[in-house]
Parts: structure tokens; sequence; C-alpha cells
């Protein structure tokens, strides 16, 4: 990813964009849009550029909009009928059906409790409809999606969940000098880490919300400290 | 109608008998022009699209090519930690890493011949001898055969199966 | 002397601006935003649940509220709110979320002159950190003709109190189109083109404020991209 940051404001004509989509296609990320032939900002905030041909937005957020094939974090509301609600962090509760576990049946239903966190992928995400959650991928397996016990949750801006989730974050590896831990990140701006104890657990969850105002240039110089919020 | 505005026919024109299927048509063209109306702003999109160079992606995920965010270090959570191993594995080679051996296939092939398929074993190999072979075999083969036959439960019957 | 020297300059200024981003946290996106001696607080949820009766499956449903320092909204700050309202319609780019609802509130925390330029500008303020998606960031501006007939910018409060004529006018980013005028007082139409001219370059310093803050708020590496773009082309938000 290329670490270009120029700001652009909404309305903005992003000529860069239409430049490169002469001579090829372009994937327009969140943030742009079409207006007939000119390439138009939605967000402010500065412009991303991925190689080949992908551009968007990288704005601060903190409202979820769901989008097929996300990795979040839904904490489960009620069930009704089949149907389990969850909470997202979006527009509308999504659901997940009963049946869109590891091995679950008619009669072995998921024992899911008001409450449980899942880790779950967005099958279904439409302006119309409410968002559609599973927990199996197509082979029927469960991978790394299903219900997260104990450990601890917390909420953060969507900036920060995909910042952890960058290839090569330097974030993670900074913490996995100092402890074994397990986590959980949802793009949704939702976090959820374990920890051998109630007090590392609790270290980890700071040290990851220091994180929380660091652009990509500072993440580096702030990960070199994270081993001082961990013992604070 | 060549005039701009196209000519209304008043309720009171419409409600009479004889206008029965022009008032039809009219609530039709009414109902098209609302929905045409409704969904011009999609459909134009749509239509555009279908021969511009833009694609529209409203992931982050997708467009940034972030990982997925479920991981584990330093044996935390052991089922996690393999999983992510495959996927590196296979993200590096491209192909599906070797799994760890307890018995080499040498072995393997030998248990197999031994214990698993004598049965195959033998036709196999009937069909590669030489008819002198053969024959021997058959003879070999043919104390047993010729034992006497007697009745046997089903069950002992398997057992019976791999002892020959 | 070197008094009323400064007032002059500050006659064709706007006030200083200050702003920050994310003071509330509950929230989508919020700013603390100050114009002189006049702050407000801003805040924005959206894309939320919608009430069925304000359900439209064309576009999002805007809820504007506007509460002032102290009790509950009388007439004149059902205006202010109408008048916010208006303006975030127009720039709100609601069909990207229909059936939902975005909300924006406007806490007037120190009324100290402009207060209408003020609550709109920080309401574009937390549009933007909200992530709202916009067909374009908007500004406001406040000018009055005091009793010397003299045009004052962004006036605070003591100013305003002998004035003949107060105009606010708010445009946006990107053909720089008027999208709302307030008018109180006598004026010939002569003054009311000045000011209208006055207004719109003090609205490019306005948009630069935002661009700046918005810049600062992602990281120092941001902002130094942001600044080497503008001294190449001047006035990116305008040219476009």
């Amino acid at each position: 990813m290329s670490t270009n940051t120029s700001i652009i404001m909404p309305g903005e004509r992003v000529t860069i964009v239409e430049d490169a989509a002469k001579s090829k296609r372009i994937i327009l990320g969140p943030g742009l849009r079409r207006v007939d032939e000119k390439v138009v900002a939605t967000k402010a905030g500065p412009l991303r550029h991925k190689e080949p041909n992908t551009f968007w937005v990288d704005n601060y957020q903190r409202r979820y909009v769901p989008a097929r094939g996300d990795l979040i974090i839904g904490i489960v509301k009620a069930r009704a009928g089949d149907l389990y609600r969850v909470d997202i962090g979006a527009a509308d509760l999504a659901s997940i059906s009963y049946l869109a576990f590891e091995a679950a049946t008619k009669k072995n239903r998921p024992d899911l409790n008001p409450g449980d966190l899942l880790y779950a992928r967005v099958l279904n995400a439409n302006a119309d409809i409410e968002p559609e959650l599973v927990c199996v991928n197509s082979n029927g397996k469960r991978g790394k999606l299903g219900v997260l016990q104990d450990g601890f949750f917390f909420k953060c801006s969507l900036n920060l969940g995909r910042l952890l989730l960058r290839e090569s974050c330097p974030a993670l590896a900074a913490l996995t000098e100092e402890l074994p831990y397990e986590i959980a990140v949802g793009v949704n701006g939702r976090i959820w880490v374990k920890a051998h104890s109630t007090r590392e657990t609790v270290g980890l969850a700071n040290a990851i919300m220091t994180l929380e105002q660091a652009g990509y240039a500072e993440i580096e110089k702030i990960c070199g400290n994270l081993s001082g919020v961990m013992q604070a | 109608m060549p005039s701009k505005v196209k000519p209304r026919l008043s309720r009171g024109v419409l409600d009479m008998k004889f206008m029965q299927r022009t008032k039809a048509k009219v609530a039709k063209e009414d109902d098209d022009e609302q929905s045409r109306a409704l969904y011009s702003n999609e459909l134009n999109q749509k239509m555009l699209n279908s021969n511009s160079n833009f694609i529209i992606e409203p992931s982050y995920s997708i467009c940034a090519g972030l990982i997925d965010g479920r991981l584990s270090f330093r044996g935390m959570n052991p089922e996690l930690e393999r999983l992510m191993e495959l996927e590196l594995a296979e993200k590096q080679g491209r192909t599906r890493p070797d799994q760890p051996k307890d018995i080499t296939d040498q072995e393997m092939a030998e248990a197999y011949y031994a214990n698993q398929a004598p049965a195959a074993s033998k036709t196999m190999n009937k069909k590669f001898a030489t008819k002198n072979e053969f024959n021997k075999r058959k003879s070999n083969d043919n104390p047993k055969s010729q034992k006497k036959p007697e009745f046997k439960k089903p069950r002992q019957d398997d057992d019976d199966d791999d002892d020959s | 002397m070197s008094k009323t020297d400064i007032e002059e300059a500050s006659k064709d200024k706007l006030r200083e601006m200050h702003c920050k981003f994310n003071a509330l946290s509950r929230c989508d996106g919020s700013v603390m935003y100050s114009q002189g001696a006049t702050v407000v607080i801003a805040a924005v949820l959206g894309p939320i649940e919608v009430k069925t009766q304000n359900l439209s499956i064309e576009g999002s449903y805007l809820e504007c509220n506007y509460r002032p320092k102290a009790g509950l909204p009388q007439v004149k700050e059902r205006i202010r709110e109408a008048a916010i309202r208006d303006v975030l319609e127009l720039a709100l780019l609601s069909e990207a979320y229909p059936r939902a609802k975005m909300s924006v509130q406007v806490q007037e925390l120190e009324d100290r002159g402009s207060i209408d330029a003020c609550a709109l500008n920080a309401a574009c303020l937390a549009m933007l950190i909200g992530g709202l998606p916009l067909k374009y960031s908007f500004a406001a501006v406040h000018c009055i003709i005091n009793e010397q007939g003299e045009f004052v910018l962004d006036p605070d409060q003591n100013e305003t109190l002998h004035q003949q004529a107060s105009f606010t006018f708010a445009f946006d980013s990107v053909d720089g189109n008027l999208l709302l005028v307030q008018t109180k007082g006598a004026f010939k139409i002569a003054q009311f083109n000045d000011i209208e001219c006055i207004c719109r370059a003090a609205s490019a310093e306005i948009f630069e404020f935002y661009r700046r803050n918005i810049a600062k708020y992602h990281g120092s590496s941001a902002e130094q991209a942001a600044a080497t773009k503008e001294g190449s082309n001047g006035d990116p938000p305008m040219e476009t």
C-alpha cells in the first residue's frame, strides 16, 4: 500500500483517479462516488491507493456501515424464531440463522444467549435489507468464526480496527513480544482480547486503546512504548 | 401527441362508460412515469456503469486488503494458531503445506499390503505372475481352500477373512 | 490610536477559529468549535435506525436539533434550527443510506455574536468528522452594516448593538453557490452585493480551516502532504 496521503474534502473532484481510469478499470472504495464521468469524494480524509487499481478515502469514522465480506464482532441481542438478532454497530440489527453455525441442524441448535459475542462474516449487506451474518465458511467449517468466550471486549473507531488489520502491522507484533494473547478485531470498530490473566488482558486492552489517535506514521513510534503502557 | 404538454382527459370524461379502456391506459401511463421517475437515478447509474471503467466496492476490508482479525500469538489458542499457520503457508507457497507424518510412505505401503488389503495384493500379484508361479501358488492355496466346508456365522466369517 | 487600528483590521477579518474534534465520546462524530468568543458543540449520529413514520426509501431522514445555552428551545432557536436543517439537507448525500436516519445536534455554549454562522460551521465540521456522506462541505459567514455604514465581518456581540443590517450567507465548497441567505434590517442592493463578495472571500478561509484541521486530525504526515499540495495549487476546495 502506498502511503501518499493527500487530504480530500467532500465534493472535491479526484483527478488522479479519473486519469487512472482512462487506461484501466478502477475500483472505487468507500468515500468516492462517480458522477457521470467525474469521480467525486463524499467524505473528508486522506485518499489512499492500493496497487494496482484501488482508491478509497480513509476517513475517520465510528459508525459501521455493513459491507459484504467484512469480518465483524457482534453482540447477540435476542432470539427471533429461526434467527438471532445481532448488534453489529450499524443502523439496523443484523440477523444470523441458527443454521449458519458449524454442525448445526434443526435438532442441534447452537447455544447462544443474549450478550454473547460473535466473530462473524457479513454475508449480505444492502441499504434496503437488514444485514445477514454467517459463522461458517462455504465448506460449512467454522474456521476462525464463532462465539468468543471470556476475554475483554471494547469499542473503538473503525480506523483503529483497520489500522491493526493491515498486513505487517507493527502493533500486534510488538504486543506479542510482551505476552501470549488472543485477539479478535472486527472492522466494525470492536475489539476483543484475551490473555492468561485478567491483569494482562486489561493491560493489553489499554495498550491497544492508546493507538486510537495514531496515524500510520506515528504507529511505529507508539509501538515502542507499548510495553510501558502494559506495565502501567 | 406532438405538443409538449400532454393534453389530459378530465376525470369526468374518463369516468364515462365508453372510456373505460382509455382510463386504464392513462392510469398505466401515469404509473409507469412515476416508477421511471423513482428509479431514474439508479437506472442511469447502472446503465452507465456497465460500460465504464469503474467498479464500486463498499468494503474497506477488500479495498485495503485487510487480514482476518482473529489472531492468536505464542500458543494462546493452539487451534487458531494452526489455522493461521496453514493460511500463511498457503499464501507463501500457494500450495498446501505438508502435514507432519508419523509414518513414512514406505511403512504405510508395507503395512497396507501386509494387513489391510491382502486380497487386493493377491489379485494384483496374480495379474503379473507367470503361469508357472500362478500354478504353484494355486497349489499352495489349495490346502486352505480344501478345508472342510462348514457353516459359520457371518461375524466369524469376517474374522476368518482376516486370518487367511 | 493603536486600538482603533486593531479594530479597523478586525472589521474585514474573521475572528479566530478553533476546533476540537470528538470532544464527546458516545456519538459518531463531534466537534467543539469557536469563532472568537462564540462557542458551540455539534454532534452527529448516523446512519442509525429510523422510526417508521420518518422512514424514506429514497434517502436518509435528517434530524436536526438546536439547543440554546439554557432552557428549552424557543421560537428564535427553532428558526435557527430550521435554517441549519435546510442547509444540511442540501449538503447531505441522502441517497447513500436509504431507510436510515442522520441526526445532527448543535448545542450552543456561548453566544457572542454570529451564532448562526458558527452553528452552521460547527455542524459541517461534525458531519465531516462523523463520516457522513456529503455532496460538498459548506461555510457560513456573518456580516453586518454598523451605524456608520461600515461593513463588519464576523462581528462580536457588542459590535452588533447598533447595526443597520445583518447578513448571514452560506456557500458550498464546490461551486461556491449560495445555500443560505438571511438578512435583517435596511440596506441597498449594492451593499448586499458587496457583502456577498466579502463573505464569499471569507468562506475560502473557513474551507481552508476545515481542511487544515481534518489533515491535522489524520496525523502530521498527512498535514505535510496537504500543505505541499495547497502550496502548489492555491486553493483546492474553491478551484474544483
